[in-house]
């Protein structure tokens, strides 16, 4: 509490991920009302790049593809916790409990081009683990390389060897002295050539490695290269043209090829674990400890590039991706999984996500100023010695006023959502405003009813600047013009715009000639790369006739033209619309045999929600796609040699100002949703010191 | 045991190198004012220790003193060559047992006489060449070079505390310091050359640094002792130390120790030209070091950095077979102690 | 809302920054019960391998920059390879030693650089390798300095066919190995072109 009593006002800027969690952490009970929440809302929807609408036939219309991933474990919490505290009755609400929320996906594909030209999806099924994302973790494990390292070479030793061979090494030796002598034996006798030898080669390192660092690193080293090497031998002679057979080696060839690297960069003893080897490429640093052309071009590896947009200014030309991040992404991805793989949401990620928080939120006495777009921040002029600069001011246009308090959420069965357009009749003047064809989360769109100034003590005390990195050239001006690492920081961690496009079909997956388990599929060519399907989606709308086969596509955008242009974000769109079009009769056939031909696809199968609407190509005006090309909507990279350049929300420069976002260097620094909620909880710490940074699970990682 | 092991080992290979110096120290003119005086230090009778750990590293690892005499011998002329450069920084009256070089010939003079030294040691590293092929000398180079800079950042460390007078030197910017100027030369580089040369190029040179690190901060830190508490053996002017004002682990024990205002005398006598500091400012700086008990707080110190020493040790030797030099190496850490 | 003058500050957090190598943090941190004097001894190990640790983080850039320089130098594992490949070890002459520097040196592309003063051996005991393989092939030589080497086929003790290709020719070793050879080891006798003595061996050793 400050000194006279009152609570600690805190602007919390941005409804995002991020944002929102943050506002969730300073509210939780255990404060007991310490902190007193604002956030200042653009627009009319919470969500940010994860806001999502409802729009004809109460269709969900997303910014593009959100997959949770079954490591996520901050997320998770967060969500199950709210879900608890909202306490909906299961025997009237659709979705009552985070299961009805979220469900489990074993099925991932990767797409490769196989030598004949042809397109061969790879299936595979990912068993479920133990416990569920979110439950709590033992806090006296942590998370350290030799482990993840360990983990590998099991994995290897399962890749390369049958059954008849796996399992411990005969007789798992007592101590470590004895498993140094073993070890030093092995790598005494040189060459790895004998199958036998490998296989126990691998076995003593994953022991090894547990027992790391009483276990010494050069003799580790030296095991890691001996199997390098052995495995290398093998590959080369592998020819096979079957493509499972293909692909087993791929992953053997990915996982030999992290093993040198941790070796040759001493990984495994560097304090600053993998965020080491960020200044390499992925690819760079995979192929220059061994990996073949042809792993590094494989489906997977595609992946790793495509599921992040992992492209330089959208350029399908540039990939670049941050070694030491793409690998704690896979490490973590593959092996700390809990229940599956992937998680879907059962409706869109405003409904299932940000539905819920508001209303918690809402409950927990936290206000919210939507229409609020945040303008500029303000600094003093000048500053006492000694005295830590801070935010005076914030500048903010009020875009529209609201009748009252706005009620944001409509009610589309029985599930509360957001619109995708505002209430224009809770809006004074809502029929001009509506008539003059207001876009209030366009950039572009600068219009507003007035201006309106917060200024330090008097209307805050705190500022949680939750708006993304896209938009900080456009409301943190002061700030970059004083402070070279902020404008470091701005040109280095750079942005894509993305874009998507839903289909809703009146044939199902098997109609379409599609065989195989709903997936989520990526890797495949470009401009849509990553395709998912969402045929579960369907229940949650309002179709008169339900569609069979939802299919969501989404993938990076190139930056075109000039963004000051007057129609830039129209050409834009109508860009999407085209790749959108020219995708569906080119490539599609490769994965709906059915449904497309080289050149030609069913349009007349894509259900117009307005009726029959128009026929061909032109039907495709009635599906729902987007251009995210708004600056906070642009997705953040992680390219190499930028990690660096990212602030912690931790960073004290400001001292009454922190940081959320993916954006920001927490722990996990990349475009996530886990990222944007570990960010979150950093921006609560920063602020009131909880949560501690030891609960936020994977903050502390190699 | 190893009694007379270190000490037996030391006279041999110590006797060995001295052989081979003269072999790099020409005759010439001008030999009064340079010729005469390059053999100066190097006779004045050194304990050999780091060219010892270089050719006992080299037999260690399997290979032979041939291979590696001109590295060690290259090094001893280095190391002699820091050391007239050292006492002219430091300003120093006397060196085991005789005036140092500057206080007989003058700066100018002395300078020039550490400058030649160090070039002399570049013949054998040369030769290194035809004796161990163009690949294994230029990386005996390459590790030369690298110790050369080490060397250098560490003494301008030290000379820049001094200079500045700085107050917030800590313990671990001690122990980085010591690395760099002391360990790399006397420890590190010979223990790495040694296994580098045997093995040509295949050992696992970061377990010696390791292990050179630790035994070269424990010897460092008893010679700091033992400058304040000789034994009879010592051959430097005790407490000179103090009057170069020379940052040791002791002396910034005793900063974080003291009072505030103990704390502004001790900076104000480490702020004054090394002339002005006069023996009664010594004798009080003596006192209160003795008074916050900081000289056994650093012979703890030493004693747990040798023990890790030793520590490194079984792991840097731990695949190769028993050997007297592997045994010396050892018996390094405990002869710091017991050598005066 | 009117409020009194004083403006809040965020509190300096006590840790800024993920910890990324949680066995060294342990160690350093002294994880786990820790009393309030730490003896000097333990405490002189945990701030030496602090220190350790860091300086060689620091020393290797410090390595990397100077090894940059050193141009002629191929690099340490591609030596160990080639090394390995030919099977030299450190009994045999200068010879064998100064062939493998003329590989090494070749394979590694190293820009314009003097070529190392001949060893001081007869004349002409310098031998380039020239294989032509398609799979990678282990070759070992054996050999004395002097004489005219001679060497007849490789021999395989487990019946396989001799490899014929194979001669000293000009100042280099040839071998050919057919695509068919079957896997194995084989040898020869490399002798003296002028008095038949025996000057060493040849081995080739074909992977599996």
């Amino acid at each position: 509490m400050t000194t006279s009593g009152r609570p600690i006002e805190v602007a919390v800027i941005g409804g995002g991920c991020a944002a929102v969690t943050a506002a969730f952490e300073l509210t939780q009970p255990h404060h007991e009302g310490r902190f007193a929440v604002t956030v200042y809302q653009q627009g009319w929807r919470l969500g940010g790049k994860g806001a999502s609408g409802r729009g004809k036939a109460g269709r969900i219309e997303e910014h593009g593809l959100h997959i949770w991933l079954g490591f996520y474990e901050n997320a998770f919490a967060m969500m199950r916790a709210a879900y608890e505290e909202l306490g909906r009755d299961p025997k009237t609400h659709p979705i009552a409990t985070w299961r009805d929320a979220f469900f489990p996906m074993p099925h991932v594909g990767i797409a490769d081009r196989l030598a004949t030209g042809r397109w061969d999806e790879w299936m595979a099924h990912f068993p479920p683990t133990p416990g569920l994302p979110g439950d709590p973790l033992r806090s006296e494990s942590p998370f350290t390389l030799a482990s993840y390292v360990g983990q590998t070479a099991a994995l290897l030793r399962t890749l390369l060897f049958d059954a008849r061979t796996r399992g411990t090494p005969d007789g798992e030796p007592a101590s470590v002295a004895a498993l140094v002598e073993r070890a030093a034996r092995l790598v005494a006798a040189g060459a790895l050539s004998v199958a036998a030898a490998l296989s126990e080669a691998l076995g003593v390192l994953t022991v090894a490695l547990r027992e790391f660092p009483a276990f010494p690193e050069a003799l580790i080293s030296r095991l890691i290269e001996d199997v390098a090497v052995a495995v290398r031998e093998q590959l080369a002679g592998v020819v096979d043209l079957d493509p499972d057979v293909r692909r087993k080696w791929d992953v053997i060839d990915l996982a030999v090829s992290f093993l040198v690297g941790v070796v040759r960069h001493r990984l495994l003893s560097d304090p600053e674990g993998l965020s080491a080897i960020d200044r390499y490429d992925v690819r760079e640093f995979l192929g220059a400890n061994g990996a073949s052309e042809r792993t590094l071009q494989s489906g997977f590896v595609r992946a790793l590039y495509d599921l992040p947009l992992a492209y330089e200014d959208g350029d399908p030309a540039r990939p670049g991706l941050a070694a030491g991040q793409a690998l704690r992404g896979a490490l973590r991805m593959f092996f700390t999984y809990r229940g599956a793989l992937f998680w879907k949401m059962r409706a869109g990620m405003g409904d299932i996500v940000f539905a819920p928080l508001y209303e918690v939120l809402k409950r927990r006495g936290v206000r919210f100023e939507f229409f609020h777009r945040l303008e500029n921040i303000k600094l003093p002029q000048r500053l006492a010695s000694g005295e830590r600069p801070y935010v005076e001011a914030l500048e903010f246009d009020v875009q529209a006023e609201v009748e009252g308090e706005y009620r944001p959420l409509v009610d589309v069965n029985g599930v509360p959502c957001w619109p995708s357009e505002p209430d224009f009749s809770q809006l004074v003047g809502g029929e001009t405003l509506k008539a003059e064809g207001r876009r209030f989360e366009s950039h572009w769109d600068r219009r507003r009813a007035r201006a309106k100034t917060l200024h330090v003590t008097k209307d805050f005390d705190f500022v949680v600047l939750g708006v993304s990195v896209g938009a900080m050239p456009f409301v943190a001006r002061e700030i970059l013009e004083r402070d070279p690492r902020w404008r470091a920081m701005v040109e280095n961690v750079k942005t894509v715009a993305s874009q998507a496009f839903q289909i809703w079909l009146d044939r199902d997956a098997a109609d379409l000639g599609w065989t195989d388990p709903p997936i989520v599929l990526s890797g495949f060519v470009k401009p849509f790369d990553t395709w998912a399907d969402m045929t579960h989606l369907s229940p949650q709308e309002s179709w008169r006739v339900a569609p069979r086969h939802i299919a969501y596509f989404c993938n990076v955008l190139e930056d075109r033209g000039d963004p000051d242009a007057p129609d830039y974000e129209a050409a834009m769109r109508e860009a999407v619309r085209e790749n959108a079009v020219r995708f569906l009769k080119r490539d599609m056939h490769e994965l709906w045999p059915k449904a497309a031909t080289p050149g030609a696809f069913r349009f007349d199968w894509l259900i117009d929600p307005e009726g029959e609407g128009a026929q061909g190509e032109a039907r495709f005006a009635s599906q729902f796609w987007t251009a995210n090309v708004n600056p906070s909507d642009r997705y953040v990279l992680m390219l190499p040699g930028t990690l660096r350049y990212r602030i912690s929300p931790l960073d004290n420069t400001y001292d009454n100002l922190t940081l959320a976002g993916d954006w920001t260097d927490c722990g996990y620094n990349a475009g996530c949703v886990e990222a944007a909620v570990m960010s979150g909880r950093l921006a609560a710490h920063a602020l009131s010191g909880t949560p501690r940074l030891e609960d936020i699970v994977g903050y502390d990682h190699p | 045991m190893a009694d007379t092991l270190v000490s037996d080992t030391l006279a041999e290979y110590g006797a060995l190198i001295r052989a081979w110096l003269p072999e790099y120290l020409p005759k010439g003119e001008p030999a009064r004012w340079l010729y005469d005086l390059l053999p100066d230090y190097p006779n004045r009778g050194g304990k050999m220790m780091r060219p010892a750990l270089c050719l006992a590293a080299t037999r260690a690892f399997g290979g032979s003193i041939d291979q590696a005499i001109k590295s060690a011998v290259a090094l001893e002329l280095l190391h002699n060559a820091l050391l007239i450069h050292d006492d002219i920084q430091d300003e120093s009256e006397e060196r085991r047992g005789k005036p140092a070089l500057n206080a007989m010939l003058g700066v100018p003079l002395a300078l020039n006489v550490g400058d030649v030294l160090a070039l002399a040691s570049l013949r054998p590293l040369a030769e290194n060449l035809e004796t161990l092929g163009p690949r294994l000398a230029l990386a005996v180079y390459a590790e030369t070079e690298r110790m050369a800079w080490e060397s250098a950042e560490g003494q301008a460390l030290e000379l820049g505390w001094r200079r500045d007078n700085v107050e917030t030197v800590e313990e671990n910017d001690y122990l980085v310091m010591v690395m760099k100027k002391t360990c790399w030369l006397s420890t590190i580089y010979p223990l790495r050359l040694g296994a580098l040369i045997a093995t040509r190029g295949a050992a696992d040179l970061d377990a010696l640094t390791r292990l050179g690190f630790f035994l070269g901060a424990a010897f460092q830190i008893q010679d700091d002792i033992l400058n304040l508490e000789p034994d009879e053996k010592y051959g430097k002017e005790i407490n000179g130390d103090l009057y170069e004002g020379k940052r040791t682990l002791m002396l910034i024990r005793t900063a974080r120790a003291c009072e505030p205002e103990e704390r502004r005398r001790l900076f104000a006598f480490l702020g004054k030209p090394r002339v002005q500091r006069d023996k009664a400012e010594v004798a009080w700086l003596r006192e209160l070091m003795q008074r916050h008990d900081v000289i056994a707080y650093a012979r703890g110190v030493a004693r747990g950095l040798a023990g890790a020493a030793l520590h490194e040790w079984e792991i840097a030797f731990a695949g190769l077979p028993d050997s007297r030099d592997a045994r010396f190496i050892a018996g390094i850490a405990d002869w710091i102690f017991r050598r005066g | 809302m009117v409020h009194e003058g004083e403006r809040l500050h965020r509190p300096d957090p006590p840790r800024d920054r993920p910890i990324r190598d949680f066995p060294s943090y342990a160690r350093n941190n002294a994880w786990g019960p820790r009393d309030g004097r730490e003896d000097p001894v333990s405490q002189g190990v945990r701030l030496g391998y602090s220190v350790l640790d860091e300086q060689m983080r620091e020393g290797q850039r410090l390595a990397e920059r100077l090894r940059g320089g050193l141009r002629g130098q191929p690099p340490a594992d591609l030596g160990a390879l080639i090394e390995r490949a030919l099977n030299i070890y450190r009994d045999i002459g200068a010879l064998a030693f100064a062939a493998t520097e003329a590989l090494a040196r070749n394979t590694a592309r190293a820009p314009a650089q003097e070529p190392p003063p001949p060893p001081r051996a007869a004349p002409g005991t310098a031998y380039a390798f020239e294989v032509k393989s398609s799979r990678r092939v282990g070759v070992k030589l054996d050999l004395r300095p002097g004489g005219r080497p001679q060497v007849g086929a490789l021999q395989a003790l487990n019946g396989a066919p001799a490899i014929a290709g194979v001669g000293f020719k000009a100042g280099a070793l040839q071998l050919e190995i057919a695509d068919d050879q079957p896997d194995g080891v084989y040898n020869a006798v490399v002798v003296d072109a002028d008095s038949g003595e025996p000057l060493g061996t040849l081995t080739v050793r074909i992977p599996a």
